[in-house]
């Protein structure tokens, strides 16, 4: 009797252990096609944690730092860099969606925290958030490349449901310590030492492979949204560069990754080096209209681009002509005329980044947002186009009371241009803008760019002073 | 190889096997005394001191406990009640209570050898890198678990010498801890059972929490929940080791008193090597914790240097003392003035500058 009761016992364990792992165990699933190039394959997984708690979890956690965000006021309160993070993360949205059907319903939002620290993060169901010190000169920037591959990673833990793993690890190792912990004896003063130690030797080595999951997968969905792969490797250069006053050499880096739950630099960056030319075919396909929003469809592209006819967002959205002032004092500086110091300033403007690919695709986005919709958007140029002008939305605003829209249309539409003027006039652009041209003509030009750089502090002064 | 340490790794399934039929022959019993055990535990050290600041005292009821089971199961007549057990130990249960603080030396190596973790697993992370540290990690606190879990059974066969009529603390403690000592690879066994075990309680606790919504339970409820949903494991643990005292005590104990008779090695000699080992060990430490000060980043040179020369020179009076461990005649301070003399200030000044 003993002996049915013994077997009886240990069939009953094995099923309790077959099913606590089979129960967990799940794989994620890419759309059809989406296998093609993939860099990072799909895998099995033990998740102890159901997806609903982790979003419950997440969704508390997401709703207590907005409330804290918006209390001190720093939430999407700076218009040019708010714009900046929805132009890389909407493209990341589309990307992701497209790679990953389950993440289509998810509750996508992206925001911009001023708080100073540099960092971002994705909770799971897609709610992101940049904090500002991520996007400040020393670190990225206004660089969309690189802070879409900041984004594209922290995306990439959402889409592996990485805090679900973590989640039911850490039940693990809590539950596992405290036990042993209660067995021994060890009490209160050793007992916090074995839950560290266990969940440290329980999470942190998978911690780090999922860090290099993300880092690969983030690649991925960066280079299949549009952007470019070679920025990877120079972000996370420019990332590690932030520690190397604090870890000179191997051995500091090494210590570093294990006192952290983050793979070495080293590891990282030849990680990226290695697969960055596997990601460049993904990028030529992700990048369907290589001057504006990336990761939309053909339709979408050509509806955006008559859009942005409409709201004067073309490449001449940057008129130099309009600070004549500027003009004058490069003008001066060099010993030419006005009409050649205008032509030179106006080149310049252009070949910054920000002129050519970022600020117009920054406004543009901007507009997009503001319009909520591709119908309305389509609706808004059709009537700009029926109206029979050659003036755009942005530089004309009591235009838009001329156009044959409904209210609702037609509110949509000055808040399109209402955001657009706010992200292109916020100080943050203007000066970043400026600084940028200053750089570009002083690379010819050594007396204009003083010139420019001695204006912009007159400006910054003026405003102190105020 | 004396008879005593050829007790093999296998006899810890014998003796699961054994503990089994126990169990199924007087659950009730069993689950009886594992609740009365644990709801003093609970009573004494958990709750209201704070978590664990006066956990001794568990080592006083848990000894008393320990010993009333050994001896209502060692009856002739297949058993008695636990309140047998209580008669049978009168006259003795001061005895018994006071031989449960064998248990210390226990929760002075977890103390100790836990305390390490930290700088020893940084510079090993340093040498070999993170992952190799992370395994080495768990294998470095499951030794610290094994070598604490067969101390405290040194500590539980201590109380049963006691129990059984041995009159000297010292020596019962001396008889229990050789017992443990003989019996390290089938403990090796209920300790990988034991963790095994509490794994899967831990991982079946995270799969049930990590279904259960907020919208579910929440706030106190959940923290309530969080809380006692371990305790099953720990009543399961707390149960196992009660049955398997009978059959893994007497196999120990007994062959202990046979491997000492055969050897010839007295319970005064073997006191004497453990003090001469135990101090070649605290100096080893000693020597690791330098080379591990030499990768670390994160702890101060000053922490390093204090907490290796406390641990070298702990490790230096011990070894000078173990003479008076090898005399059972020798006086108290004898044994202990290494601790007080050296050790203690070393350690003292080691904690201060660790702050911990």
């Amino acid at each position: 009797m003993a002996g049915w009761r013994k077997w009886g016992a240990m069939a009953g364990g094995a099923m309790v252990v077959a099913l606590v792992l089979a129960g967990g165990l799940e794989k994620e699933r890419r759309a059809e096609g989406g296998a093609d190039g993939a860099l990072l394959k799909d895998g099995w997984r033990i998740r102890l944690a159901s997806a609903r708690v982790a979003e419950e979890i997440s969704a508390r956690s997401y709703a207590q730092r907005m409330e804290e965000y918006s209390a001190k006021g720093t939430l999407d309160n700076l218009p040019y860099a708010t714009e900046l993070v929805g132009s890389v993360a909407e493209p990341l949205i589309v990307a992701a969606k497209t790679l990953y059907p389950q993440t289509r319903d998810w509750a996508w939002e992206w925001h911009l925290a001023d708080t100073g620290e540099v960092n971002a993060y994705c909770m799971p169901g897609g709610r992101m958030v940049v904090l500002s010190g991520l996007l400040s000169d020393e670190i990225l920037g206004d660089d969309r490349d690189m802070l879409a591959t900041i984004l594209a990673h922290e995306v990439s833990h959402a889409i592996l449901q990485h805090s679900r793993e973590a989640l039911g690890r850490a039940g693990v190792a809590q539950g596992l310590a405290w036990t042993v912990a209660k067995s021994l004896k060890i009490g209160a003063l050793r007992e916090h030492e074995m839950i560290k130690g266990l969940k440290s030797a329980l999470l942190d080595p998978r911690s780090r492979m999922r860090e290099s999951e993300a880092d690969v997968l983030g690649l991925e969905l960066m280079a299949r949204a549009g952007f470019d792969p070679a920025k990877a490797v120079a972000t996370w250069e420019r990332m590690a560069g932030r520690l190397s006053a604090r870890a000179q050499g191997k051995m500091a880096q090494r210590a570093i990754a294990f006192l952290s739950d983050h793979p070495s630099d080293s590891d990282r960056l030849a990680r990226m080096r290695a697969l960055q030319p596997k990601a460049v075919p993904l990028a030529a396909k992700g990048k369907r209209w290589e001057w504006t929003v990336q990761g939309i469809d053909d339709r979408q592209a050509e509806s955006l681009e008559k859009a942005a006819t409409a709201f004067g967002l073309g490449a001449g959205l940057f008129s130099v002509t309009e600070h004549s002032e500027v003009t004058q004092q490069v003008a001066k500086a060099e010993g030419i005329a006005p009409k050649a110091a205008a032509a030179e300033l106006e080149k310049a403007v252009w070949d910054t980044g920000l002129s050519q690919g970022g600020a117009v695709q920054i406004a543009l986005s901007a507009m997009l947002r503001g319009i909520g919709g591709w119908e309305r958007l389509a609706r808004v140029e059709q009537a700009w186009t029926r109206l029979g002008t050659t003036r755009g939305l942005y530089q004309e605003p009591a235009l838009v009371a001329r156009l044959d829209l409904s209210d609702d249309d037609r509110a949509h539409t000055f808040n399109a241009v209402k955001r657009i003027d706010g992200t292109l006039r916020a100080e943050g652009f203007i000066a970043r803008l400026w600084r940028d041209v200053a750089a570009e003509i002083g690379k010819t030009r050594p007396k204009a760019a003083a010139a420019l750089r001695s204006w912009l502090d007159g400006i910054n002064d003026g405003r102190a002073e105020r | 190889m004396t008879p005593a340490s050829a007790i093999p790794f296998s006899a810890s399934a014998q003796w699961f096997d054994r503990a089994w039929n126990l169990w199924c022959r007087r659950p009730v019993f069993f689950a009886g005394t594992a609740l009365l055990m644990l709801a003093l535990r609970w009573g004494v050290d958990l709750v209201p001191f704070g978590g664990g600041a006066f956990i001794f005292l568990s080592y006083l009821t848990d000894a008393l406990i320990f010993a009333m089971v050994w001896l209502a199961l060692s009856q002739a007549d297949g058993g008695g009640g636990l309140m047998d057990g209580w008669r049978l130990l009168n006259g003795r249960r001061g005895r018994v209570a006071r031989a449960g603080l064998w248990g210390l030396p226990s929760a002075a190596v977890g103390f100790l050898l836990l305390a390490l973790e930290g700088p020893l697993f940084e510079a090993i992370g340093v040498a070999l890198g993170a992952r190799v540290a992370g395994w080495l990690m768990l294998g470095w606190i499951f030794a610290v678990g094994w070598i604490c879990c067969t101390l405290l059974f040194g500590a539980l066969f201590a109380c049963i010498e006691a129990a059984r009529g041995e009159d000297g603390l010292w020596t019962a403690g001396l008889k229990g801890m050789r017992a443990a000592y003989v019996g390290w690879r089938p403990l090796l066994g209920v300790w990988t059972a034991f963790v095994c075990g509490a794994a899967l309680c831990a991982a079946l606790t995270a799969g049930v929490m990590g279904h259960l919504g907020l919208t579910a339970i929440d706030g106190v409820a959940r923290d309530a929940l969080e809380y006692w949903i371990n305790w099953p494991a720990l009543f399961i643990a707390v149960m196992a080791l009660l049955a398997l005292l009978t059959p893994c005590g007497g196999d120990l104990l007994a062959a202990a008193e046979a491997g000492g008779q055969h050897d010839g090695l007295t319970l005064a000699a073997f006191g004497e090597t453990a003090a001469v080992r135990l101090g070649m060990v605290l100096k080893t430490l000693a020597a690791a914790v330098v080379l591990s000060g030499l990768f670390v980043i994160d702890v101060g040179a000053g922490s390093i240097v204090v907490g290796a020369l406390g641990l070298w020179l702990t490790g230096r009076a011990l070894a000078k003392a173990a003479p008076a461990w090898g005399d059972s005649g020798a006086s108290l301070w004898a044994r202990w003035r290494w601790l007080v003399l050296t050790g203690l200030p070393a350690v003292i000044l080691w904690l201060g500058v660790a702050g911990m």
